[in-house]
């Protein structure tokens, strides 16, 4: 669901080739103001390539990015300043402690002060007298996140976020992002149920191309369920509304759209050890993209 | 926009390149104090008729190699002096190329540049603050090694070579810019900074050695325009500034050093403002 009409990303018509396999072909997308907007796909489907080109880390083989309305070629430096970014890899100086990390990153806006960055190490639990070397993976995420936050950013761009974090601390990523009021999220990730959990629309991406983009909030709410039944033997179900349906490990899998009631008679007539019936999942409608994936 | 420190790359690049600037002026210093710590002995013992005579005998293109293809007078100060420091030289400009081919490159090797790219600085801003910051550790050595210039003037001549030496320096330094120049604009084209030393030290001696060659054969007298540490070399520069007869700057290589310098500056500038930075 749209929380507002201004547009805060627009892509069109985006595409970066170099050399074989990578890159995208056809990405169109608009984000709007306040949504967190989630950006998922497999391996290699072109999501970092995105990410980096509207940050203009590459240069677009054709078509055209605008953040809040400004190209992002000829802008590249304003936006930045409205914007925090979270890269699915930390490389940050070594050499350095995480305060004077932070400091660094601090010295680019002239709006951070010694007790945001306080609030933040303190609010993820981070030492900000360690050196960045000696840092765990999931750490140095932390140093990266907060590094993002610091500024207050009109938008967040999260490349696999928290990939590498406990799930407490995954948890606590996500609160610290509400606290971020009006703030527009851009949210790229593998995780399937956190985008659904998180997120308000969401995109996917394939082999270079956006396939769909659907409105988390009404993924859920439809009248088709998800019916898991566990058998011994064989059940033939011949029911209008039953679709997808497969078999293996002794589970009846399908999906099912119309009176449950209908179902349940059905279904009486036969030995079933348990039965779940389930509302489907961002995971269910998207599996179809993911057929490859296995 | 709300704009930050502008100055805060300078200063994180400056405190990155100290320690290697620091190395770097105490070696060269060192040895140079070392060499005309030398001086004293050799202006008493006659060393210099003695090397002359010996010298004479040496082929032409071993002299070349070692800078002699005038025999100096070792005897005066300064003769002695700007033949070492060709050598000081030879060692700068190394330092100004390695510290040009790994400016740009190295944070791209170690992807600490997503860092920077993320940030509201430009990619022009970028390179301006790594330019300045190697300027000033190559101006860091080559104060030091002025110093100490001088510091040898004093304890073992005369003391009366200060500012010829300053003004040697001040002429010397146009080929190391060249060197560094040239290494920033391969900075630009390099995707990490594992291979620079190899390629500023084969650059380097690869035209050094194109010199020798221009000074040995004739008929190959043409390379040495491919050698901008010979374009003036030491000697020439101090015979010139001496007001020898007949002793000029070589004002072609001083445009051809200029053209190098300003070229390179601005491909570099260009191309790392249309560079994609590779996952």
């Amino acid at each position: 669901m749209k929380k507002s009409e201004k547009i805060i990303i627009e892509i069109k018509n985006l595409c970066k080739n170099y050399g074989k396999a990578r890159g995208v072909t056809k990405v169109d997308l608009e984000v709007y103001e306040g949504e967190t907007f989630g950006f998922i796909g497999p391996n290699g489907a072109g999501k970092s390539t995105t990410i980096r080109t509207m940050l203009n880390f590459l240069f677009p083989t054709s078509g055209e990015i605008k953040i809040f309305g400004l190209d992002v070629i000829t802008n590249s430096s304003v936006i930045k300043s409205e914007i925090g970014y979270v890269p699915a890899e930390v490389n940050y100086y070594d050499h350095m402690k995480v305060i004077d990390l932070l400091n660094f990153a601090a010295s680019f806006h002239s709006d951070v002060d010694k007790i945001r960055i306080d609030y933040l190490c303190n609010k993820f639990e981070l030492d900000k007298n360690r050196k960045i070397n000696e840092l765990s993976f999931g750490n140095k995420k932390k140093v990266s996140i907060i590094q993002a936050l610091l500024h207050h950013p009109k938008l967040l761009i999260l490349d696999e976020p928290t990939n590498g974090l406990d799930p407490l601390m995954q948890k606590k990523v996500f609160e610290m992002l509400k606290e971020e009021k009006d703030m527009t999220i851009f949210l790229s990730s593998h995780n399937l149920a956190e985008v659904e959990k998180h997120c308000d629309r969401v995109a996917i991406i394939k082999e270079g191309k956006i396939v769909d983009i659907k409105d988390v909030s009404k993924v859920n709410k439809g009248s088709i369920k998800k019916v898991v039944i566990t058998t011994y033997k064989k059940i033939k179900l011949k029911l209008n509304g039953i679709s997808d349906m497969s078999f293996a490990n002794n589970e009846l899998q399908f999906r099912y759209d119309g009176d449950i009631n209908v179902l349940l008679e059905e279904l009486s007539k036969y030995n079933i050890s348990d039965i779940a019936i389930l509302p489907l999942t961002l995971e269910d409608s998207f599996i179809e993209y993911y057929g490859s994936r296995g | 926009m709300e704009v930050g420190d502008n100055m805060n790359l300078l200063k994180l690049e400056s405190k990155k390149n100290l320690k290697g600037s620091i190395i770097w002026a105490v070696v060269l210093s060192a040895i140079l104090f070392l060499y005309l710590a030398f001086f004293p002995s050799m202006k008493d013992a006659g060393f210099s008729e003695l090397l002359e005579g010996k010298l004479d005998m040496l082929p032409a293109g071993f002299l070349e190699t070692f800078g002699l293809t005038e025999i100096p007078d070792f005897s005066v100060f300064m003769e002695y002096y700007s033949y070492v420091f060709q050598f000081i030289i030879i060692g700068l400009s190394i330092y100004g190329m390695v510290l040009g081919t790994k400016s740009l490159s190295s944070e791209e090797g170690d992807k600490t540049i997503e860092f920077l790219y993320a940030k509201p600085i430009t990619r022009t801003q970028i390179v301006i603050s790594k330019m300045l910051s190697s300027i000033i550790s190559i101006l860091i050595v080559l104060i030091s090694v002025i110093l100490i210039s001088i510091l040898s003037d004093l304890l073992f001549s005369d003391g009366s070579n200060i500012e010829m030496i300053i003004n040697l320096n001040k002429i010397m330094i146009i080929p190391v810019l060249v060197y560094w120049a040239i290494g920033f604009l391969i900075s630009s084209f390099l995707k990490s900074d594992s291979k620079s030393i190899v390629i500023s030290l084969s650059i380097f001696f690869g035209t050094y050695l194109l010199g020798i060659i221009a000074g040995t054969i004739n008929d190959l007298e043409f390379l040495n325009y491919f050698s901008p540490i010979n374009y003036n070399t030491t000697s020439d520069v101090f015979k010139f500034l001496d007001g020898r007869d007949g002793v000029e700057l070589n004002i072609v290589g001083l445009i051809i050093s200029a053209i190098i310098y300003l070229v390179s500056t601005l491909v570099t500038f260009f191309k790392y403002n249309k560079k994609d930075l590779m996952a």
